[in-house]
């Protein structure tokens, strides 16, 4: 009994530690912003309250438009039968590798190209329903996947068509949704460069605008207070919904049965469906068309040296953070601490303009010439940007794997082999989707990158950026084709690596 | 772990003897820059790191970063583009004084020496070859407006960064604050186009979905050299005007760096005649000590361009009232 409860004390102390370590950041901003009076003013200005109500209101009806197409297209792609549907499924959730920016400026390319507006709130929706489609799609497919075959069979012997969609598969999935609409609102409303693209202006823009115009990190983190606890909140939600989706977990792994309606109804599918398809052939096909229609010799020794330094530093942060966020992960399933929970979902949601600034405050004040300036202050600067995320998906997996297996395994076994050579592996979704997420985001991350990386290094997320404000579209293809069959080559290795040993999970 | 130990490596082995380098941040276009720290490289054998901003943010990301980094510096020198940012910088604390002994400053320079001018753009017109004689072509900003060339064939930078803010300033200290508004609102009114930067101005106007840009002489230049059918028209040349805009580059040391002593060989190179003439053939400048340079150069700039006498220690009111204006007229 005293072994385990000095065992719990080490661990608890560990965990805290881990935290307060990767929060040193958001520390940081705190103290800083302490020194100024900005606080009592900035709540009187109505301006930038609007702002903040219409940045959240355009991300809320586009992805609310978004989950309207990825509903009833997920449905007609789970009727393929055998591994067509998933395939395709797969191909079509592709673009959530591309990042938002550079898919937003292949869509205008085309639109200049077939002289439409390329410009303006409209465009900046329709392209904003794009590209938040791949991740909802997602979620729709996952969660069709959840419901038993004879719930869905029996739902359409009584119910019209239209009903069927909307009171019977919608509320079945509707928790798959709601985790795919807080994830996608969360995204949305800290995407700055997307709306640049097409000169939207929002509220998120005018944080990296006043942290421009003041260059004081704390005070702009008082101003980005309100994105930061919608964030926190939408990630609270995402949580809670995590009980529910499990439920139902018998398994629907073979195809669902087609159904059709009225005429409406079915150019309704048919209209979703092609609006999918477009999301994905569109940029991808631009993509290649600017590749092949480009000069040889397009990429420049300086641009190797670019991808070498962000393909080795985003293997090195994910790697740093995967075994600390497992350890919180598993110490959050065991203890759920609330105050643990708090400060990760603050994390989540900071900007990576106010981590790279807390960063450089902190380690400005420790005076460890190692770090400061130095490849490891980027490092580190990722790890903060991940920790939350992995933490947060390695959490869900551990709740929505089978632990009848696991406590199965506790009684023959103990020791790290049975982390390594179990748990892994039952736990293996979560961290595909991480690794895939997390090599996204740092291959695409700017603002980190140009705040912490060492002088003499280019990233190579700055480097397509500077290539799309030099009009250099055939360059950024070129790299963004290869940071995607990097991510997909990468993350197609790991899928394998962990899925050759049998997750424990029997198909129904 | 052998992965991780070679990965270690390979971002580690880069690195060199500290009293033999000097770190500059600039906004200088990359291809520009690194060929004139090669050149200082092997004058000197001191190792030039560089750190370059990105082309939207036009270098207020590297300026945020000298802010944040002001109290453990890292950077030793601050080379500029445009002089509006590194004024910030003097402002914040971030720069020190420092007097090259051997080199001659610009009357550009800061008075009180924190930063030193050199070089120069000129703000100009490109013009497609297509509408020549079809339409005048506007000697000032003014007459822009009136012109009878389409609003949605003419193309303007964003004035919120770069070259273009600081030559929307120079029109809110020229012109005033009501009137400077009336300008771009009418402009915005009309349907000019509004662009990410100059060089997107540039290749809408060689292309031809333009007739008409306003943008910066590096990017004109380049654009000619290259055979494209366009031509330059210098602004404000008119009897009585008030002469072209020159934005000239800045260079700064910074207050606290590791390698001042470095730093200031840097500077002094970037300052003499050597460098300022490798950059003008490359392009990057067109005016060296308020004349335009054409020696190995194949700019058509004429040679006799009058040129405003800038008032650069008044700029920075402007250019903050400017900022705010054009924010609330552009942004929806």
């Amino acid at each position: 009994m005293k072994r385990r409860k000095y065992s719990d004390l080490v661990t608890s102390v560990l965990a805290y530690s881990i935290l307060f370590g990767i929060a040193t950041p958001l520390l940081a901003l705190i103290l800083d912003s302490l020194d100024h009076t900005f606080f009592t003013t900035a709540w009187l200005h109505f301006s930038d309250w609007k702002l903040f109500l219409n940045t959240v209101l355009f991300s809320l009806v586009a992805i609310s438009v978004s989950v309207l197409i990825a509903v009833p297209s997920a449905y007609v792609l789970s009727t393929f039968p055998g591994y067509k549907g998933k395939l395709l499924g797969l191909v079509l959730i592709a673009p959530m590798m591309m990042p938002s920016y550079v898919y937003a400026l292949l869509w205008q390319q085309v639109l200049q190209l077939l002289d439409l507006p390329s410009e303006g709130v409209w465009i900046a929706f329709f392209v904003e329903v794009l590209v938040r489609l791949p991740l909802l799609l997602m979620a729709a497919l996952i969660g069709l996947a959840s419901i038993p075959r004879p719930l869905l069979e029996a739902g359409q012997i009584f119910i019209h068509p239209v009903s069927y969609l909307f009171r019977v598969i919608f509320p079945l999935i509707r928790s798959y949704l709601f985790a795919g609409l807080s994830l996608s609102l969360l995204f949305s409303v800290n995407d700055y460069a997307l709306p640049s693209v097409f000169m939207r202006h929002t509220y998120t823009l005018e944080i990296f605008a006043r942290y421009s115009a003041v260059g004081k990190g704390g005070e702009s983190f008082l101003y980005a207070l309100p994105l930061i606890v919608l964030s926190a909140l939408l990630v609270y939600i995402l949580l809670r919904l995590v009980p529910k989706l499990s439920a139902g977990k018998q398994g629907n792994l073979g195809y669902t049965v087609a159904f059709t309606g009225p005429i409406g109804f079915d150019i309704y599918k048919i209209f979703a469906v092609a609006v999918t398809l477009l999301q994905f052939i569109v940029p991808v096909a631009a993509v290649f068309f600017l590749i092949i229609k480009s000069p040889v010799n397009l990429f420049t020794i300086s641009d190797m040296q670019s991808l070498q330094f962000s393909l080795i530093l985003s293997f090195l942060s994910i790697l740093a953070v995967f075994p600390l966020a497992w350890f919180m992960a598993e110490y959050l399933y065991r203890s759920a601490s609330s105050m643990i929970w708090m400060i990760l979902l603050f994390l989540f949601a900071l900007p990576s303009s106010m981590i790279g600034s807390g960063t450089i405050l902190f380690w400005g004040w420790t005076g460890i010439d190692f770090v400061y300036g130095h490849w490891p202050l980027l490092l580190f600067g990722y790890i903060v940007k991940l920790f939350p995320l992995f933490t947060m998906l390695i959490y869900l997996s551990i709740k929505n794997s089978d632990s009848t297996l696991w406590n199965a395994a506790l009684l023959y076994r103990h020791g790290p082999g049975l982390w390594l050579r179990v748990r892994l592996f039952l736990i293996w979704p979560g961290i595909v989707i991480a690794f895939l997420l997390g090599l996204s985001m740092t291959l695409s991350e700017i603002v980190l990158s140009l705040l912490l990386a060492p002088a003499g290094t280019t990233s190579i997320g700055i480097r397509i950026f500077n290539y799309l404000h030099y009009g250099a579209v055939d360059q950024v293809a070129y790299l963004i084709c290869i940071v995607m069959l990097s991510a997909l080559v990468w993350g197609g290795g790991l899928y394998l690596l962990l899925t050759g040993h049998k997750s424990g999970r029997e198909e129904v | 772990m052998v992965v991780i130990l070679f990965c270690l490596f390979l971002l580690g082995c880069k690195m060199t003897d500290p009293g033999k380098e000097v770190i500059v941040y600039t906004s200088v276009d990359q291809h520009y820059a690194e060929p004139v720290f090669k050149i200082f490289e092997e004058k000197t054998g001191i190792h030039v790191r560089a750190s370059y901003d990105i082309e939207a943010s036009k270098t207020t990301g590297l300026v945020n970063r000298l802010i944040a980094e002001k109290k453990n510096p890292k950077a030793d020198i601050f080379w500029n583009g445009e002089p509006i940012q590194t004024m910030r910088l003097v402002s914040q604390g971030i720069l020190c004084r420092y007097l090259p002994r051997k080199i001659p400053v610009s009357d550009w320079s800061d008075p009180e020496h924190y930063w030193h001018a050199f070089g120069g753009r000129i703000r100009v017109l490109l013009v497609n070859n297509s509408i020549k004689g079809r339409y005048p072509i506007p000697e000032n900003l003014t007459e822009l407006v009136k012109s009878e060339i389409p609003a949605k064939k003419i193309a303007v930078a964003l004035p919120f960064f770069g070259t273009t803010a600081t030559h929307a300033a120079m029109i809110w200290m020229h012109s005033g604050d009501k009137k400077s508004s009336e300008l771009f609102n009418t402009l915005k009114e009309h349907g000019v186009l509004f662009l990410n930067g100059n060089s997107l101005v540039r290749d809408k106007v060689v292309s031809g979905d333009a007739w008409l840009g306003l943008t910066d002489s590096d990017d004109a230049c380049a654009a000619i050299s290259r055979g494209a059918p366009v031509s330059i028209y210098v602004l404000n040349q008119a009897p009585g005007d008030i002469g072209a805009l020159v934005i000239p580059n800045t260079v700064a040391l910074i207050s606290g760096s590791p390698n001042p002593e470095n730093g200031q060989k840097l500077i002094d190179f970037l300052l003499s005649r050597q460098s300022r003439e490798y950059l003008a053939k490359e392009g990057w400048l067109q005016i060296i000590d308020h004349h335009v340079y054409h020696k190995g150069t194949t700019c058509p700039l004429p040679t006799d361009i009058h040129i405003q006498n800038i008032r650069l220690a008044h700029i920075m009111k402007a250019f903050e009232i400017s900022q705010h204006a054009l924010r609330e007229l552009f942004f929806q």
